[in-house]
C-alpha cells in the first residue's frame, strides 16, 4: 500500500511541474509582460508599470523568472547556489515557499484573500457533494433494481434533464422562484445572495437559508451525473458471475443488491468521487458568482474583471495544485476501497 | 456430520427419488419467436447418485441446472414441466421458499471460479456466508466452519487463506473454494457445472478427484454438467446425452460410452483423436454446425449431420426405445436394429 | 440451412443471427439508429436548430421583420404578439430575431470548437496510442496537466489576457477541452492496438502513418462520433456560462448566453427574457446528450468498455 501511494506521489510531481509551466507561460507570452501595458487596469500609471516590472524582475531569461516563480530560485539561494541561474541577483520567495503573489490592485497576497474566501467554497462544494451523494445512490440503485420499468424511466428523464441544464440559469430560475416569486406571493423566502445576511446575519438558521440554494443547484448536478453512473455500475454489477453465486446460495434479492452488488459499485463511485476532489474548490465558480457567494470562485471573477492579473494567475496555480492533490487523493482512496489494485 | 448425513440419506432413498425433472420446457422469448433450450426432458436422480449431463454448447444443459435452481434470468423462464426435489414441485414454490432451498439443499458451482467469487470481500466470509444465511450462525462461527471445510477440500493453511481475496489464490484453489462454499451446508445434492473447463488439465484432474471424494465420503448426489467426455468417464455412474434441448441418449456410463446407441453419442467418441491411429488418419469431425434453436430442423434435430439419416428422420421426431437396462437412445436406424459401426464399414462417417 | 456468419467492424467480430441478413457496418449502423426513436428525435431537433442558425439572416428578413440589434425604445418589454412574436428586450429589440441570431453563435462556436478539439484530441490519443512507450508516457503527462488546471478558470484567466473576438473563443474552449477527448481515443487505441489486424497488417509492411490513419483511425470513427456529440453539449454550456458571466461574446451580438446576463433585473418586466434563451440551450444540450447515447447505443449495443 505504501509503495503504491508512493509511486503515485512521484508520477504528479511532472504533473505539477506541468501546471506551473503552463499558467507561467500564458501570462509571459501572451501579455508580453505581467502588466501588458496595463491598458486594462485604470488605476496604473505607466510609471506604475515601470516600477512593477522592475520589481518583479521581468527583463531576466525566462528560466530564472520561471524559477524564481516556483521557487526554486529561493531554494538555491538557501543553499548558497543561487548562481547557478543566469542574471538571478534578485531573488525572491516563489511558490514552493507559499508566495504565490499580489494583487496588481491593493497589493494583499493571493495567499491571504484565498485564505479568506476558501473555507466558503468547501462549505458550498462540500454540503452539495453530500447532498448530490444521498440523491444519487438511492436514485441508481432503483433505477438498477427495476430497470426498465417506469420508475427507471422517469428517474432517467430527471438525470437527462439536470445534464442539459445550465447552471447559471438553473441558478436563476431558483432564485426568480425562492427569492423573487415566494417574497411577492407572501410566502417565506430564501436569501439570494451572499453566505451569511448583511444585517443581523451569522447565525446557523441563517446560514443555512443561504446556503440552501446554492447547495441545491451544486447537488442537482452531481446527482444527475452520479446517478446514471450508479445505475450502470450496479446494472454491471448484478451482471456478474458472483451475483450468480449469490443467488444459488440462496441469498434474498435485496442482500444481493445492497451487500454483494453495491459494494463492488461503489468501488467505481469512489473513482468518479475522488475526479471532483479537485473540483471541491474550483466546480463552484458559476454558482458562486449568481449568488454573489463569497468563495474562490466569485473572488476570481471579482479580480478578473478588474485585470487584477496576478492575482487570477496566483488563484489559478494554487487551485491547480490543489487540483493534483486532490487527484493524489481519490488515488489512495480508490486502493482503500479495492483491494485488488493495491499490488498494480 | 458425514456418517450422519449418509444415513439420512440412505433413508431417504428408499421413500423417495432425490430429484425427478418431468417433460421440462424452458424458453427464451427472442424477437421474431423463441428460443427452445430445453424441449422436453425427463430424468431423475437418487440419493448419492452421480449424474453426467453432456452436450456441446447450444443443447441444453447448463440451462437445464439453471432451471432446477430457478435462476434463469429473465426473460427466459420455465415453460413447462415439473422440478420434483423431495417431493416438492420446485417449478411451482414462490420464490422465498426456493431461496431456503438454494444453498442449503441443492448446492452449485460454476465454470469460472474467478468472476464466480466477489472480487471485494474476503475468502472466508464468502464460503462461510451459507452458513449465515441458512443456519443463522453469526459471523465468527461461520468463519470457523469455513475455514474447517476450507481444510477439508484440500486447500493448505486454510485459516491463513480464509483472510484472502479471491484475487490471490490460484485458477485450481479457487473452485475447491467454491466447492467449500456450496457444501458448508451439508447439501444433499451438488450440480457442477463445467466446472473443470476452465482449468488447467492437471488441475481439472485434481477437482474431479475432489468432487469423487466428496461424493463418497458425504454420499452427496453430484450432476456433473460438461461437454468432455472424458471428465464423465471417470465420474459418473450415469450419463445423459444432450442434443438442441432434448435427451438422445440416457444410460450408465458404460452402456452409453461401449456401446452408443446414437449417432450423436457415437459421433462425439468417434471424434476423441486416439493415440494409437495411424499417422495419416484424418481427424474425423462431426460436420455441419450446430442447430438454430429458434429455428430447429424437422424430424430429428440432429438429421442434418448425422451420417446415417434416413427419410424417416427427416419427417418424424424419434422417440426414445429401450436398449436393455436403463440405456435408451433416440434415434429411428437404431431402433430399427441398425448399427453405426458395421453402417460405416467401408464408409467415412463424415 | 442455418449459417453463423461473424460480423467484423468497429469493436470486433461478433456472431449476427443465424439466418438474418447482414448489410455491413455503416449500413447497419444506420438501420439501428432508424429504429432508434430518442435518437431520431434528437438528431431532428440539432439539426432544425442548425437550421435556423444557417438561415438566420432570412429569417430576419422575411419572418419577423427585425434585425437583431434595432432597437426600439417605445416598444420595450413587449409580451408576444403579432409584431413581435416572442416579445421584445429590455431595448426593444426582437427577441425571436435575437435568439436565432444567438443560435447561430452558439451553435457556431460549439461546432467550430468540438472541431478544433477533435482534430487535436484525435491526433494526440492516436499518436499516443499507436507508439506507446516514452511518447505515450510524455503525451498523457501533457493531458494530465490539461486536465488538472481548472478549466473555468484557466477561461478566465485567458479570456482577460487576450480580449478574444468570437472567433478566438473557441480556441480558447478547446485549447483544453480536447484533453478528455484524447484520453478516450487513446483508451481505445490501445485496445485496438493489440488487435490481431493491427499485427497482421504490419507484417504486411504497412508504415507507421498508413497504420494509424487507414486502420486505427476508421476503427476509433464510431467512439469518436459519440464522444463529439457530447462534448457539443457541454461546450455550449461552458460557451453559455462564458457569455453570462460578461467574459465571452459581448453584446450587442446576441448570444443565448449573454442574453441571459441581465436576466435576474428584468424578470419582473418580462418573464419571456428569462425563459426562452434558457430553454434554447436546454433544448439543445438535451438534444446532444441523447443523441449521443443513442449514437452509443447503436455503435456498441454490448457495452463492452464502461
Amino acid at each position: 500500500m505504501i509503495r503504491y501511494v508512493a509511486r503515485r506521489l512521484l508520477t504528479s510531481i511532472p504533473v505539477l511541474f506541468g501546471v506551473t509551466l503552463i499558467t507561467f507561460t500564458l501570462m509571459h507570452f501572451t501579455a508580453g509582460s505581467y502588466i501588458p501595458g496595463a491598458t486594462g487596469s485604470p488605476t496604473l500609471t505607466p510609471a506604475d508599470v515601470t516600477r512593477i516590472r522592475d520589481n518583479l524582475g521581468l527583463d531576466r531569461p525566462l528560466v530564472t523568472q520561471y524559477a524564481d516563480w516556483v521557487g526554486i530560485g529561493q531554494a538555491l539561494k538557501s543553499v548558497g547556489l543561487q548562481g547557478v541561474l543566469p542574471d538571478n541577483n534578485n531573488v525572491e520567495p516563489g511558490l514552493l515557499q507559499g508566495d504565490f503573489g499580489r494583487s496588481l490592485i491593493d497589493g494583499q497576497t493571493v495567499l491571504s484573500a484565498i485564505h479568506d474566501r476558501l473555507p466558503n467554497t468547501l462549505e458550498l462544494s462540500v454540503t452539495g457533494l453530500l447532498l448530490g451523494l444521498l440523491i444519487a445512490v438511492p436514485v441508481g440503485v432503483l433505477s438498477a433494481r427495476f430497470r426498465g420499468r417506469w420508475i427507471d424511466q422517469g428517474l432517467t428523464i430527471l438525470s437527462v434533464a439536470g445534464f442539459a441544464i445550465p447552471e447559471f440559469w438553473f441558478c436563476l430560475l431558483l432564485i426568480l422562484l425562492f427569492s423573487v416569486s415566494f417574497h411577492a406571493w407572501g410566502l417565506p423566502w430564501l436569501p439570494a445572495s451572499g453566505a451569511t445576511s448583511a444585517i443581523g446575519g451569522g447565525g446557523l438558521v441563517d446560514r443555512i437559508e443561504h446556503l440552501l440554494m446554492p447547495a441545491a443547484v451544486i447537488a442537482a448536478l452531481y446527482a444527475s451525473q452520479w446517478s446514471r453512473f450508479i445505475r450502470s455500475s450496479m446494472i454491471e454489477a448484478l451482471s456478474q458471475d458472483y451475483i450468480r453465486t449469490a443467488r444459488a446460495k440462496g441469498m434474498k434479492e435485496g442482500r444481493v443488491v445492497y451487500i454483494h452488488a453495491l459494494r463492488n459499485a461503489i468501488v467505481s463511485l469512489i473513482t468518479l468521487i475522488g475526479l471532483e476532489l479537485p473540483d471541491l474548490v474550483s466546480g463552484t465558480l458559476v454558482v458562486e458568482v449568481v449568488f454573489s457567494w463569497p468563495g474562490i470562485g466569485f473572488l476570481t471573477y471579482q479580480k478578473a474583471l478588474a485585470y487584477d492579473y496576478t492575482m487570477v494567475l496566483g488563484i489559478v496555480v494554487f487551485v491547480g495544485v490543489l487540483v493534483v492533490l486532490g487527484n493524489l487523493l481519490a488515488d489512495v482512496l480508490y486502493g482503500i476501497a479495492d483491494p485488488r489494485v493495491r499490488y498494480s | 456430520m458425514a456418517a450422519a448425513l449418509t444415513a439420512e440419506l440412505q433413508n431417504r432413498s428408499l421413500t423417495e427419488r432425490l430429484l425427478e425433472v418431468r417433460n421440462l420446457r424452458t424458453i427464451f422469448p427472442v424477437e421474431d419467436g423463441e428460443v427452445k433450450a430445453v424441449d422436453g426432458i425427463s430424468f431423475h436422480l437418487d440419493a448419492g447418485e452421480t449424474l453426467g449431463i453432456v452436450g456441446e454448447s447450444g443443447s441444453g444443459k447448463s440451462v437445464t441446472a439453471l432451471s432446477i435452481m430457478r435462476l434463469l434470468q429473465s426473460p427466459g423462464r420455465i415453460a413447462s414441466g415439473e422440478i420434483l426435489f423431495r417431493g416438492r414441485d420446485l417449478t411451482k414454490l414462490p420464490l422465498s421458499e426456493m431461496e431456503g432451498i438454494r444453498g442449503e439443499e441443492i448446492a452449485m458451482i460454476f465454470q469460472d471460479p474467478m468472476t464466480s467469487m466477489n472480487p471485494v470481500y474476503k475468502v472466508g466470509w464468502q464460503v462461510g456466508e451459507p452458513l449465515q444465511l441458512h443456519r443463522n450462525m453469526h459471523r465468527g462461527a461461520a468463519h470457523r466452519e469455513a475455514v474447517k471445510m476450507l481444510g477439508r477440500v484440500g486447500i493448505p493453511d486454510p485459516a491463513q487463506r480464509a483472510r484472502m481475496y479471491p484475487h490471490e489464490f490460484s485458477g485450481g484453489m479457487r473452485q475447491r473454494a467454491m466447492i467449500a462454499m456450496a457444501l458448508t451446508t451439508g447439501p444433499p445434492l451438488l450440480i457442477a457445472d463445467e466446472p473443470t473447463t476452465a482449468l488447467d488439465v492437471t488441475i481439472q484432474a485434481q477437482i474431479l478427484e475432489l468432487l469423487r471424494e466428496i461424493n463418497k465420503t458425504f454420499g452427496t448426489a453430484t450432476i456433473l454438467i460438461t461437454h468432455n467426455l472424458g471428465v464423465v468417464a471417470g465420474m459418473c455412474e450415469r450419463v445423459l446425452v444432450m442434443y438442441a434441448g432434448r435427451i438422445v441418449e440416457e444410460g450408465s456410463a458404460d452402456e452409453v460410452f461401449m456401446n452408443p446407441r446414437h449417432p450423436y453419442t457415437w459421433s462425439l467418441l468417434q471424434s476423441i483423436p486416439r493415440l494409437n491411429a495411424d499417422n495419416d488418419a484424418e481427424l474425423k469431425t462431426i460436420a455441419g454446425q450446430p442447430p438454430d434453436l429458434s429455428n430447429l430442423p424437422t424430424g430429428c434435430a440432429f438429421h442434418p449431420r448425422c451420417p446415417f439419416a434416413m427419410e424417416k428422420c427427416v419427417r418424424d421426431d424419434p422417440e426414445l426405445t429401450s436398449f436393455g437396462g436403463m440405456h435408451r437412445a433416440a434415434c429411428w436406424m437404431t431402433a430399427a436394429g441398425g448399427d453405426m459401426d458395421s453402417a460405416t464399414k467401408g464408409r467415412r462417417p463424415s | 440451412m442455418a449459417q453463423t456468419i461473424e460480423s467484423a467492424g468497429p469493436g470486433g467480430t461478433r456472431p449476427i443471427g443465424q439466418g438474418r441478413p447482414y448489410y455491413g457496418f455503416w449500413r447497419q449502423s444506420w438501420r439501428s439508429f432508424r429504429a432508434n426513436r430518442i435518437g431520431m428525435i434528437s438528431a431532428a431537433i440539432l439539426i432544425f436548430f442548425m437550421f435556423i442558425a444557417l438561415i438566420a439572416p432570412l429569417i430576419s428578413h422575411f419572418v419577423t421583420h427585425f434585425t437583431a440589434t434595432a432597437q426600439d425604445l417605445n416598444n420595450t418589454f413587449a409580451s408576444p404578439s403579432h409584431q413581435h412574436l416572442l416579445g421584445s428586450d429590455e431595448l426593444g429589440r426582437d427577441t425571436l430575431t435575437r435568439l436565432v441570431y444567438g443560435a447561430r453563435a452558439s451553435l457556431g462556436i460549439g461546432f467550430l470548437t468540438v472541431a478544433i478539439a477533435l482534430t487535436i484530441g484525435v491526433s494526440v490519443g492516436l499518436v499516443a496510442s499507436y507508439f506507446g512507450g516514452i511518447v505515450d508516457d510524455l503525451l498523457m503527462r501533457l493531458v494530465d496537466v490539461v486536465l488538472a488546471t481548472p478549466a473555468i478558470f484557466l477561461y478566465i484567466l485567458m479570456a482577460i489576457l487576450f480580449r478574444p473576438s468570437p472567433i478566438a473563443f473557441p480556441f480558447i474552449i478547446a485549447s483544453v477541452s480536447w484533453a478528455p477527448l484524447a484520453r478516450l481515443v487513446r483508451a481505445e487505441g490501445l485496445t485496438l492496438r493489440s488487435r490481431e489486424f493491427m499485427l497482421a497488417t504490419q507484417s504486411i509492411g504497412a508504415g507507421h502513418a498508413r497504420l494509424i490513419l487507414r486502420h486505427l483511425l476508421p476503427n476509433s470513427i464510431p467512439l469518436v462520433i459519440v464522444a463529439a456529440s457530447l462534448r457539443l453539449g457541454q461546450v455550449i454550456l461552458i460557451e453559455a456560462a462564458l457569455d453570462y458571466l460578461g467574459l465571452g461574446v459581448q453584446p450587442p451580438t446576441p448570444t443565448w448566453g449573454n442574453m441571459l446576463s441581465n436576466a435576474e433585473i428584468y424578470f419582473s418586466h418580462s418573464v419571456w427574457l428569462v425563459v426562452l434563451p434558457g430553454i434554447a440551450i436546454f433544448l439543445t444540450v438535451i438534444a446532444t446528450n441523447l443523441l449521443g447515447n443513442a449514437l452509443r447505443d447503436v455503435f456498441d449495443p454490448w457495452q463492452s468498455k464502461h
